[in-house]
């Protein structure tokens, strides 16, 4: 079971921080404050779920720094950004950072909600994708050598006897295989089968 | 007051015009004053070296006179002696026949003329006295008796064995002298005598008179010229000059016809004459007659010589007085122009200038005092400082001053421009600017005060000030714009806060899950931003606001920190590396705070579009707060722009001198004038840590109430 999301807010004012940690909590949202980008990337841990606000200019670095350094270490954390001067070039490279909003201040309240409860979805969503790809990976690594090449040709759509003559085997002996690949991969058709198996590819 | 500038006494102006008269008698004055300085000694010393030469002279003079008469008297005297030798060789002589016949005598003559031509005859007497024998050119002479002549009886009777006679005629009538000898044979008394021809006497006494310098003459006791020069006169003469008998050699000066001679003389031994000498001509001869002649021409131009130079000196050191009676005729002139310019001055000078003694009682009292105070001289001297002048709510201060003074020799206000309120004699305070100076007379102190009304110049002042008030706020209005986009941030703060906390509250209410103490806690919250908001705002109007500049105790730390976060975001806008360096003390000031705000501000944005114009580079700018070396607040802005091109910097101060192509060119001098009000100080330099760039740096007094409690 997955543990709540969390709304990590970081603002060097502190009045700005408290209101949105309580307008946060007021949408019954769990919300954790910090004064700096520092004290949130030594408190961050990747496997909480949740979105992060973080205010582009903060005294001692600059948001987007923060984001940077999350990006390093393959934090997957949906960040809004929050910035008091719109400007080109920080937004551009706030997106390209994987920013999945820009919001400039003031942000009326509701603008605001509804983009933390969007991230957090989208963080659950991303969440999700990957833990069944992770449970296909986990799967495929569980065939025999033979069924995974039997897996592969019926992924690319091989019917039996193609399979068979491409493996030297017979027709029966590649329909036990695929009975076999079906049961360990938890699907019920070659169709499922190579839906899965390339949702899982396509974003590795 | 006695100084003459006060009591207004001109000294009267000399008369120093010294006409050319003065300094004709002058030089007149110097020359005979010299004249006799040097040449009442150079006479007195010419007279002395003349007589001394003179003396010098006439002593060799005589010595050789005296030496010419002893060589020839010595010479007289060997030729004599040869002669007596001549007869007393042949009257001794053994082969004699005794008595000797005219013929025997006539062979010895003979022998005898061989020896000396001076020889004549030959005679030989007896016992007797009659001549026995004789050979010579008078033969008649044999037989007679010598018996009675004045030589034989000498002869006879004297000591001697031989005489020589006088020059006399005698039995044959002819000059002649003659040498006789005498020798005793067997009881009888045998004489030989000899005539001898004085004419060769004569040739051998010129011989000897050599070149003809001097006269040479021989002359018996009674002065009877025996053989004489024939310019002096001839045998038998007697001379002008009779030598004394003592001493035996010696000069004497004669005058002879007006004229002195001087003659030297030498007795001869052999012979009772002496030979006497005199120069040939007495008047040129020798040393004595050239240095006569020279004397006069060498005197004369030295006296000469010595005169001109006199003269000269005189002259010389007349022009020397001319010069220095003139320059000094100078210098009274300047004096009297100075003191009569600073009698001027005191007089009409805006200074009012007052003495007073120690206690405090007006002594001195010029005209400007009257127009300044209004007080009469006559009416206010001799009364107190404190009764006139000085406002009530001084008095006492004025007068413990006077007692500190009078124990201590101190005094605060002393020697220094100092401003002050003043009473006028109609009751109304003014200000004045006052400088008093103690000045010590004979042990008493006496105090003098310059004394200026100023009200004019503090009516200007206040003007200044209201002026530069009004362009301080109109330049503040025109960057105030530069300040918004950081104000707008500033105040986006707590607005975010109060819209959040409120929606949230809104939330708890609609939900019906808050708590009443999270709502209330969520509302007081937004009422404290809200109030922070009205700050911002009303911060911002002030800053727009035209008003007088209000002096508070400030931290000049959080100041700068406050100005930063306005700006930070505009300059960060503008990719530029921002650094505050505050330290964690607060550093108390007395300040408009608004006023340095809009310095700061200025510094700040100058910075920035310096850091613009330099382009690409290292591109930082860094604000710096701390205590100066001499003990002040100081606020320092370093940018990395392209630093202030050469004589730039002295400009830059200049009121409507800008770099910038729509500056106005107000910023810097306007931040200078408001620090300067602030008792600051304020200056635009190269970078010094050899970066480029300038740094712009202000600094202000600390405030010395809060320093003081802050140590306590």
């Amino acid at each position: 079971m997955m543990p709540e999301p969390t709304v990590f807010i970081v603002d060097d004012n502190q009045a700005v921080r408290r209101a949105v940690q309580a307008l946060v909590e007021s949408e019954g949202l769990a919300a954790e404050t910090f004064g700096s980008g520092q004290e949130f990337l030594d408190a961050y841990d990747p496997q909480r779920p949740g979105c992060l606000v973080l205010d582009v200019r903060l005294r001692g670095s600059s948001g987007l720094d923060v984001q940077d350094e999350l990006r390093r270490i393959k934090a997957t954390l949906p960040i809004i950004i929050l910035t008091a001067y719109g400007n080109v070039s920080t937004s551009v490279r706030a997106f390209k950072g994987g920013a999945v909003d820009f919001l400039q201040k003031p942000v009326v309240p509701e603008k605001l909600l509804k983009a933390v409860r969007s991230a957090i979805e989208m963080d659950r969503r991303a969440r999700d994708v990957a833990a069944t790809r992770a449970a296909v990976t986990k799967r495929i690594e569980e065939l025999t050598p033979r069924e995974r090449e039997v897996m592969e040709l019926l992924v690319l759509g091989k019917s039996s006897k193609e399979i068979g003559e491409a493996l030297d085997l017979s027709v029966r002996t590649v329909e036990g295989h695929r009975g076999e690949v079906l049961r360990k991969m938890e699907v019920s058709s070659a169709a499922e089968l190579v839906r899965e198996v390339l949702a899982a590819r396509s974003e590795t | 007051m006695t100084t003459p500038v006060l009591t207004g006494t001109p000294v009267p102006s000399a008369s120093l015009q010294l006409g050319e008269q003065h300094y004709r008698d002058l030089r007149r004055r110097y020359t005979l004053r010299l004249l006799l300085i040097y040449f009442v000694p150079l006479i007195l010393l010419t007279i002395y070296f003349f007589s001394q030469h003179g003396a010098i002279v006439w002593e060799s003079e005589r010595l050789r006179l005296r030496a010419r008469a002893e060589h020839q008297a010595n010479t007289l005297d060997l030729f004599l002696s040869e002669r007596r030798v001549n007869l007393i060789n042949l009257i001794n002589d053994p082969h004699l026949p005794y008595p000797p016949d005219s013929r025997t005598l006539q062979t010895y003559l003979e022998e005898l003329k061989r020896m000396s031509e001076t020889f004549v005859d030959l005679g030989c007497f007896d016992d007797l006295g009659v001549q026995t024998a004789y050979a010579g050119p008078h033969p008649s002479l044999t037989g007679l008796s010598y018996r009675k002549e004045p030589w034989y009886v000498d002869l006879l009777q004297g000591a001697d064995d031989f005489i020589v006679t006088d020059i006399y005629s005698g039995f044959r009538q002819e000059l002649h002298f003659t040498i006789a000898v005498k020798r005793t044979i067997r009881g009888e008394t045998v004489v030989l005598r000899s005539t001898l021809d004085p004419g060769r006497v004569d040739e051998y006494i010129r011989s000897l008179e050599g070149s003809g310098q001097v006269f040479t003459s021989l002359v018996n006791k009674e002065g009877v010229y025996q053989a004489v020069t024939g310019h002096l006169g001839s045998a038998l003469q007697t001379s002008s000059f009779v030598p004394p008998a003592d001493p035996r050699l010696g000069d004497a000066s004669v005058r002879i016809e007006g004229s002195s001679v001087h003659y030297g003389y030498s007795w001869l031994r052999m012979a009772d004459w002496a030979v006497i000498v005199q120069w040939a001509d007495p008047g040129r001869h020798g040393a004595l007659t050239g240095m006569q002649l020279r004397m006069p021409g060498i005197t004369g131009g030295v006296f000469a010589f010595v005169f001109f130079v006199i003269v000269y000196r005189a002259r010389k050191r007349v022009e020397l007085e001319q010069d220095s009676d003139r320059t000094r005729a100078r210098l009274i002139a300047d004096l009297e122009e100075s003191e009569e310019r600073n009698r001027l001055i005191v007089e009409t000078a805006l200074d009012a200038v007052i003495t007073s003694d120690a206690e405090g009682v007006i002594t001195g009292w010029n005209a400007q005092a009257k127009s300044i105070f209004g007080w009469p001289r006559d009416e206010v001297v001799g009364q107190r400082l404190s009764d006139t002048i000085v406002p009530r709510q001084y008095r006492e201060a004025h007068l413990n001053g006077l007692k500190h003074f009078a124990d201590t020799g101190e005094g605060p206000i002393l020697n220094k421009r100092i401003e002050f309120m003043a009473l006028h004699r109609d009751g109304h305070e003014f200000p004045v600017e006052i400088k008093v100076s103690p000045v010590n007379r004979r042990g008493a102190t006496i105090f003098t005060a310059f004394v200026s009304d100023i009200t004019q110049r503090k009516r200007a002042e206040e003007e200044a000030q209201k002026h530069q008030t009004e362009l301080a706020h109109v330049w503040r209005v025109s960057t105030a714009g530069e300040l918004m986009s950081g104000l707008a941030h500033e105040l986006n703060q707590p607005l975010t806060a109060i819209a959040y906390d409120v929606a949230a509250c809104a939330n708890y209410v609609r939900s019906g899950k808050g708590e009443v103490g999270k709502l209330v806690e969520l509302l007081e919250r937004a009422s404290a931003e809200a109030q922070r908001a009205g700050q911002i705002v009303h911060h911002l109007r002030d800053f727009v606001q035209k008003r007088e500049p209000r002096f508070e105790t400030i931290d000049l730390c959080e100041l700068v920190r406050k100005v930063s976060d306005l700006l930070e975001a505009q300059i960060e806008q503008q990719a530029i590396g921002f650094e505050l360096d505050v330290g964690s003390r607060a550093l108390w000031v007395r300040a408009d705070a608004i006023q340095v705000e809009q310095v700061l501000v200025n510094l700040i944005q100058n910075a920035v579009e310096a850091i613009d114009e330099a382009g690409d580079g290292d591109r930082e700018l860094r604000v710096q707060v701390g205590r100066s070396q001499d003990g002040m607040a100081e606020v320092a802005v370093h940018d990395t722009g392209m630093g202030l091109s050469p004589g730039t910097s002295e400009r830059l101060l200049e009121s409507f001198f800008t770099t910038k192509p729509y500056g106005l060119g107000m910023g810097l001098p306007i931040s200078r004038s408001i620090i300067e009000a602030h008792h600051g100080s304020f200056s635009i330099t190269p970078r010094l840590d050899g970066r480029t760039g300038t740094t712009a740096r202000f600094a202000l007094p600390l405030d010395p109430g809060k320093l003081s409690r802050e140590g306590q």
